[in-house]
């Protein structure tokens, strides 16, 4: 395992100490030690099952840790519970939404819990280019225009920290363009942090600052991209192209898992 | 509160459950309409002929209605995934039970009041030379409601926790049908949730006994609001 240590260990927004989550006998998330700096794009990468999720969802307090600890913002659960979600918009595996309610009152419900201004559901509406559709009941939105109702709803109020799961799942090429390009923009736009998860590396390379990469709930490896191309070159594994790059730690972790089995 | 109703736009909540209290306030009217002459033969107390005659079915749609909104309110929240959404949201656990409870109780409320008028329409109506007191009339209506309560939060209870629609619909409709089967007689079997409904007889009890009825039934109100919290902490962390 190789973890490069961050620079600026205080200005982390979310550190985690040996957080580990088992669901019965299996272990989902394994002794993780993740920093995510403030003001960054963290790319969570790792193939299907890797954990992803299920370490997202503790740190929305939908699911509690086996083991370890971490800290949002200093804050942690279920103490600051309140604070913790007030500060946080998250996507979390498939959009979530009211099918009978318009995309503008699915954003009203949550607009008015969060205690905003009527002026964030627009624009929220316009961030995820739905305003055109807005009146129509999300029932009948198609899985693209779903998606984008999941993540105004992250993106309303504009809050410090985004946890986006997989959130270009389902979208068209176009729209996966337009939604990678606005997640790159966020931090500039409105200084935040945004955590997105994702299982193509090609994707997260376009995205983030930083990347963690995630195996059977193992931390592989986390640093920033060029930190990536330097272990690869290192290592041996292939550099020209870092999806395959990506593939070949993965493999070699599990070539690894499967001995000691 | 008000965001519990605006969540049940167009899921068809208000419209059925007020078919439903129409339904069951239309009953007597008709019942009367078409067997006046069997009914004002009858001795005593003309509200409590109706009650007699026609309250079961009464309670059974109210029952029905109970079972058929807390369900509607927890769909809503499982059909697209929002109840995760609510659960990452600052809201406490508890808060979105309580309010979806306010909900069913004010229309359960609406339902009783409704029912009510119609009966006193009839007592006018087909027994004018008999006046029912005003008193005991408001005071079975007002029984009528705490009778009610604690199903209804039972009832919800179950279907905050069944992600499936059928299960919670079919568990309370088992469950009304074991009260209309089942011998529940007696002061505290029969305010038991679900039997509690069909009680008529609670308005003529005097103040002490009436008293103790409203306390095992405040009683019943507190352990399942208390249990219904705490079935939403779990279902949180499932
Ligand atoms: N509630 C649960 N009970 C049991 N196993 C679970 C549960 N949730 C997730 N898992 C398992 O944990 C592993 C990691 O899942 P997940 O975090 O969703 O992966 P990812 O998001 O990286 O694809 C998977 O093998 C999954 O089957
Ligand atoms: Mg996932």
């Amino acid at each position: 395992m190789t973890i490069s240590k961050m620079n600026h260990p205080k200005a982390n927004i979310i550190e985690t100490h040996e957080l580990t989550k088992v669901y019965g006998n299996f272990t989902a998330v394994s002794h993780l030690n993740l920093h995510i700096r403030k003001g960054s794009v963290y790319g969570f990468l790792g193939p299907n099952g890797a954990g992803k999720s299920t370490t997202m969802k503790m740190f929305l307090g939908l699911t509690r840790p086996t083991e370890g600890y971490f800290f949002i913002d200093g804050k942690t659960y279920p103490a600051d519970r309140m604070e913790i979600l007030r500060n946080t918009g998250s996507f979390i595996e498939s959009p979530a939404y009211y099918g009978n309610l318009t995309g503008e009152e699915n954003l009203d419900i949550i607009r008015r819990i969060l205690g905003l201004p009527r002026s964030a559901v627009d624009d929220a509406l316009e961030i995820v280019g739905l305003t055109q559709f807005r009146r129509r009941q999300a029932r009948k939105y198609s899985l693209g225009m779903k998606q984008r109702l999941g993540l105004a709803e992250a993106l309303l109020g504009r809050p410090p920290l985004l946890i986006l799961d997989e959130p270009t799942n389902g979208l068209d090429p176009v729209g996966i363009h337009e939604i990678r390009t606005l997640i790159k923009s966020l931090p500039r736009q409105y200084d935040c942090t945004v955590l997105v998860s994702s299982h193509l590396l090609s994707e997260v390379e376009l995205m983030a600052d930083d990347i963690g990469i995630l195996n059977h709930g193992r931390l592989l490896f986390e640093g920033t991209l060029a930190g990536l191309r330097d272990l690869a070159r290192r290592s041996g594994y292939p550099t020209d192209n870092l999806e395959e790059t990506f593939l070949a730690m993965i493999d070699e972790d599990n070539q690894k898992g499967r001995l000691n089995r | 509160m008000i965001l519990e109703w605006k969540k049940l736009a167009r899921t068809g909540f208000v419209p059925g459950l007020l078919c439903a209290a129409l339904l069951a306030a239309a009953f007597p009217a008709v019942n009367m309409a078409v067997r006046s002459d069997v009914y004002t033969a009858l001795d005593g107390s003309p509200l409590a002929i109706l009650l007699d005659a026609n309250w079961q079915l009464m309670a059974m749609l109210n029952l029905f209605a109970s079972v058929l909104g807390a369900c509607i309110l927890y769909h809503i929240e499982y059909a697209g995934g929002a109840m995760q959404k609510m659960d990452t949201l600052p809201l406490r656990p508890g808060t979105l039970f309580l309010r979806k409870f306010a909900v069913l109780a004010i229309v359960g409320a609406a339902s009783i009041l409704l029912e009510t008028a119609s009966l006193w329409g009839c007592c006018l109506y087909w027994f004018g030379g008999r006046p029912v007191p005003a008193a005991l009339l408001l005071r079975t209506a007002g029984m009528f409601l705490p009778q009610l309560l604690p199903t209804q939060l039972l009832l919800l209870a179950l279907s905050s926790l069944c992600r499936n629609l059928w299960v919670s619909l079919g568990i309370g409709v088992i469950l009304i049908f074991m009260a209309t089967i089942l011998p529940l007689r007696g002061p505290v079997l029969s305010l038991l949730p679900f039997a509690a409904p069909f009680e008529t007889g609670l308005a003529s009890l005097s103040s002490g006994e009436l008293l103790r009825s409203l306390c095992l039934l405040g009683a019943q109100l507190i352990v399942f609001a208390a249990a219904g919290l705490a079935c939403q902490k779990i279902r949180r962390c499932m």
